[in-house]
């Protein structure tokens, strides 16, 4: 399971941000873009994600992940994919 | 007098990040000190390298200049031309948002690029796999990253452009912004040059040029016009600085000018063993005609002082065709830091600037004996105080590139 804190410590060591890593489960439902995330991040995310915790999301899919919950659900239902 | 140029073209602002200084206050004091910013290089071991001399940059902490979020994403080159622009901006009282994003552009120089963040990522590639090279190595290596970074930070949307030229690059940068507020298409323009490369690789690559000094005493290496010249000082960072129409400027309360860039013009040298002479004089020449002035009105040449024997006589006998022997006093800062590739240039400009603003000639540093031939008029040693109005800023790129800036002070 991928939690929020794994996400956000990525996300914020990606973008060089800390700001919404500190703001816990306030921003699960917060778009990327509004939390200052652009599409790089979420590619050097995604590469991260794979690296770490053997989670693939594949870039063209991260792109589409709107937010923090997005990118959860979809790392923790695989099952769900097709 | 006919100006060829129509506008009156201001430089308001001021940034810097060089071996001797970040920022203009800092590195002028030291540059009228006759400080010395070449030393062995100390982010990695020398010892492999032919040379091991550069201008360094030291205690240079880029995370308490910069917001965290860039850090990830840029090249120390960045990181030093974002510090360099803000400090331009902040020194003319610049406000983008007022202004309009579209009346103000980003015109900068670059001749090497990211190095070190291409290189770390590079490592990456071999050692770890495709899968672990950054998202950011896809711009944080280019030259054109300077112009973009700080044109999206501080949201100047308006004309942008990125010169390459090698070390004459700097002094383009500042011709093509001119041009641009010349030609009516933006009001506010911020330009100049910076360059840094000294990871082991862009190391390497310095050295490749086969000019760079060999010797192991910082203050014998780099001593253009000097009869023992032998080669150069690499050197890292550069000058940013804000250039804006003149009633643009004065429209708004802003501070006052630093002085004038009146005249630019660049050309190329001949191929090698073709019977034409090298391009400097004509550069030269045609600055001086696009700032509508003859050469007696020039107080001040800030040389391009290259530092091999050959090209500091082509240099000398340029100045003395169009000066005559010892006909201008010829300054040269690059001995205090060495030479900043794309950064040189607008270094020079800042110091020719402020030379102007305050009526003294920096000293040239480390310089005994000039070579009997050249008959330059060199200041050395100590500065030298009189009234300033016109400097000539030259500088040369490897590949036969010459570039000329005329620098006057404001009108009063």
């Amino acid at each position: 399971m991928l939690s929020l804190d794994q996400l956000l410590e990525i996300l914020a060591e990606c973008s060089g941000d800390q700001q919404a890593a500190a703001h816990g489960e306030e921003v699960l439902d917060r778009e990327f873009d509004m939390l200052g995330y652009d599409s790089l991040v979420l590619l050097e995310t995604s590469a991260q994600l794979k690296h770490r915790y053997d989670i693939d999301i594949p870039e063209d899919v991260i792109r589409d992940l709107r937010t923090p919950r997005a990118v959860l659900d979809y790392a923790n239902v695989p099952a769900e994919r097709d | 007098m006919s100006r060829s140029a129509s506008t009156d073209v201001l430089i308001t602002g001021l940034g810097v990040t060089a071996p001797t200084g970040l920022g203009p206050k800092e590195y002028w004091n030291t540059t009228l000190a006759g400080g010395q910013g070449i030393a062995p290089l100390q982010e990695f071991d020398p010892e492999p390298y032919t040379a091991r001399l550069a201008g360094q940059i030291t205690g240079f902490d880029a995370a308490a200049h910069l917001p965290g979020r860039l850090l990830p994403q840029t090249d120390r080159v960045t990181r030093l031309a974002l510090v360099a622009a803000e400090q331009a901006l902040e020194d003319a009282q610049a406000d983008i948002g007022e202004l309009g994003t579209y009346e103000c552009g980003v015109v900068t120089s670059n001749a090497t690029g990211g190095f070190e963040f291409s290189h770390r990522e590079m490592r990456k590639l071999w050692s770890q796999g495709p899968q672990h090279v950054s998202v950011y190595q896809c711009f944080a290596w280019f030259y054109a990253v300077n112009t973009g970074q700080i044109s999206i930070r501080h949201k100047m949307r308006g004309p942008g452009g990125v010169v390459v030229a090698e070390q004459a690059g700097g002094l383009d940068a500042i011709g093509l912004a001119r041009r641009t507020i010349n030609r009516g298409r933006g009001r506010l323009m911020l330009t100049g040059g910076v360059e840094s490369s000294f990871d082991p690789w862009g190391w390497v690559s310095h050295l490749a040029s086969g000019a760079v000094s060999t010797a192991t005493d910082p203050a014998g290496a780099y001593l253009p016009f000097d009869r023992r010249a032998e080669g150069y000082v690499p050197g890292e960072g550069g000058a940013v600085l804000v250039m804006e129409e003149a009633d643009a400027a004065r429209a708004r309360s802003g501070r006052a000018p630093y002085g004038r860039i009146t005249g630019h013009a660049s050309t190329f040298d001949p191929a090698p063993g073709v019977p034409r002479p090298p391009g400097l004089q004509r550069a030269i020449e045609l600055a001086l005609a696009d700032a509508g002035l003859q050469p007696d009105a020039v107080d001040l040449v800030v040389a391009d002082a290259a530092g091999v024997p050959e090209l500091d006589a082509q240099e000398a006998a340029a100045l003395r065709a169009v000066f005559g022997p010892f006909g201008v006093p010829v300054c040269a800062p690059k001995t205090m830091v060495g030479r900043l590739m794309a950064g040189g240039g607008p270094l020079d400009v800042v110091c020719a600037l402020l030379a102007l603003r305050d009526g003294v000639i920096p000293p040239a540093v480390n310089i005994g004996e000039l070579a009997e031939d050249h008959r330059v008029d060199l200041v050395r040693d100590e500065p030298r105080f009189g009234p300033l109005s016109t400097a000539l800023v030259l500088a040369r790129g490897a590949g036969g590139f010459n570039s000329a800036v005329v620098v006057e002070r404001p009108l009063s």
